[in-house]
């Protein structure tokens, strides 16, 4: 806020013409999230999971499209 | 500053990247002056908001269209309690999005790949690539439906739609983008009216109940009442949106004090979109009175003619085009970013198509490709949509939990734009109904029997 000729001024500036600010970024060496045992193991299911799913899903697709 | 582009090995940040370019040639920052706060904060919303109201109206795009009306033809008003319930989990999914967007100022599919490493970063591109493309198909569809209805050759009208959808993107001006697709966005009031108009001599009372109390339709819960309801909720959260709206808020170079003015952009989108899914459904509601079947929002529009009369048949056909064309460029764009972020490759739509030729070039493939597809005779559009469900409803819970994993990642975001306490109990919340919810879904799609149908 700055003021004009005694009245308080405010410059809006579109993000986009702004300068760009200083974010959080991925430092190097930073390398991949830490997570704990649990976490690490429920990703490991989920991956089987995700992994499992798709294939079905794609099979029954597939059968879909060869029954039509 | 000139960075290389270093394809799966390691990732630039690709919107900060074109930040670094534009902080080397931007003059001093300008912008408007003005002498009252309560302008600053209006001129200041208006400068931030667009990223939320997209995301959201663009998510009740061709698909949500047929759903919302769909459920209003076959259940009336019970089900716009639903809408309600999911007003907040729309709200506080996105949050999060915006969060780790402004903090980090790079799009989602990035984030996965730098903090979960490359097994998990492909495997949502390509999850998201495909998901996306079988959505574009069904989008492309729509159109062609619409068109069909006010007696235009698809032929001519999806690959004219595809032209006009590129050309959208390609002036090399976020601004422009951004500006034509909230207008886009507003144009869906049109539904409020034509709510209204629908549901003329019905009881407005009934309406506020059924919003406000949850109540079952007649017969109780049947299996086609449960899947309409996950089509319901995977049609009103979708995986695009988390990367499409951080992918918008790092390309728009939303700034940590923007925060609360794009928190209430998304605020405001959740709200309007909730309200014109309701309006959908009220349309629908009436040929649920009417006791008329529905096929289709096109032949809705249709059976609708004599009593709504002839404009509204056309606002309906024109909404469903609206709905199909910004589903259409907020899904390309969120592939194209997603892809342009994990390749390394520049990929902003503030740069000019020479700066960022296969960004751009993404763009325009998975758009004409998918508006190709649908030109083909004899397409399986049926299965590309049952796909399309499967699919969806199996990748969105877990790429809700990579969200919620990365907004509590203290390493990256420091203690201030971590999730809070009742962030987390909430986000875990909606992540175990969500997964119930697909497991429902993936174990219809692969063993109907299992649920056979009323």
């Amino acid at each position: 806020m700055g003021k004009i000729d005694g009245k308080p001024s405010y410059l809006i500036i579109h993000p986009l013409d702004d300068l760009p600010e200083v974010k959080r970024t991925v430092m190097p060496g930073m390398g991949p999230m830490k997570l704990t045992m649990t976490a690490r193991i429920s990703l490991l299911a989920l991956r089987a999971y995700l992994i499992v799913m798709l294939v079905l899903v794609t099979y029954r697709v597939f059968t879909m499209a060869t029954s039509r | 500053m000139k960075m290389k582009a270093t394809g799966w090995d390691t990732l630039p940040p690709i919107h900060a990247q074109v930040a670094d370019e534009h902080a080397t040639t931007a003059p001093t920052p300008t912008g408007i002056t003005v002498s009252s706060n309560w302008l600053r904060k209006v001129l200041t919303f208006a400068m931030v908001m667009g990223p939320g109201l997209i995301v959201m109206e663009a998510d009740n795009d061709a698909g949500a269209v047929s759903t919302y009306t769909q459920a209003g033809a076959q259940y009336g008003t019970h089900l716009l309690w639903l809408l309600l319930l999911l007003l907040p989990i729309c709200y506080f999914v996105q949050e999060m999005v915006v969060r780790l967007g402004i903090a980090t100022g790079q799009g989602h599919a990035a984030m996965i790949y730098q903090r979960f490493g490359k097994w998990w970063g492909r495997f949502s591109l390509v999850d998201l690539l495909v998901v996306n493309f079988l959505t574009l198909v069904t989008e492309f569809a729509a159109i062609a439906l619409a068109v069909q209805g006010m007696g235009i050759d698809p032929v001519i009208a999806v690959p004219v739609s595809a032209a006009a959808l590129v050309a959208l993107v390609v002036t090399g001006s976020y601004r422009q983008w951004e500006r034509v697709t909230v207008i886009l966005c507003v144009l869906d009031i049109a539904w409020i009216w034509l709510a209204f108009h629908a549901d003329r001599g019905g009881s407005a009372s009934r309406v506020v109940h059924d919003t406000l109390v949850p109540t079952m339709p007649q017969g109780g819960i049947k299996p086609n009442l449960v899947f309409l309801v996950i089509a319901i909720v995977g049609t009103t959260i979708a995986p695009w949106q988390l990367f499409f709206q951080q992918s918008c808020v790092a390309d728009k170079r939303l700034r940590f004090k923007d925060l609360n003015w794009s928190r209430l952009d998304t605020a405001i989108g959740a709200t309007f979109t909730i309200i014109v899914a309701g309006c959908m459904m009220l349309v629908g509601n009436l040929l649920f009175r009417k006791h008329v079947p529905f096929t289709d929002p096109a032949q809705m529009g249709a059976a609708l003619a004599p009593t709504m009369g002839r404009t509204a048949h056309l606002a309906i056909l024109l909404l469903m085009i609206n709905a199909a064309v910004l589903g259409t460029t907020a899904i390309s764009l969120s592939s194209a970013w997603a892809y342009g972020e994990v390749m390394g490759w520049p990929a902003s739509l503030d740069l000019k198509p020479r700066q960022a030729p296969r960004f751009y070039t993404a763009y325009g493939a998975f758009t004409g490709l998918a508006a190709a597809l649908v030109l083909i005779p004899r397409a399986p559009l049926q299965l590309i949509i049952v796909g399309v469900q499967a699919l969806a409803g199996v990748i969105l819970p877990s790429a809700i939990i990579f969200l919620q994993l990365l907004l509590n990642d203290h390493e990256l975001l420091g203690d201030e734009y971590v999730n809070r306490s009742w962030n987390n109990v909430i986000n875990w919340t909606i992540i175990i109904l969500l997964f119930a919810l697909s497991i429902v879904l993936a174990a219809q799609v692969v063993a109907p029997n299992v649920f056979p149908a009323n």
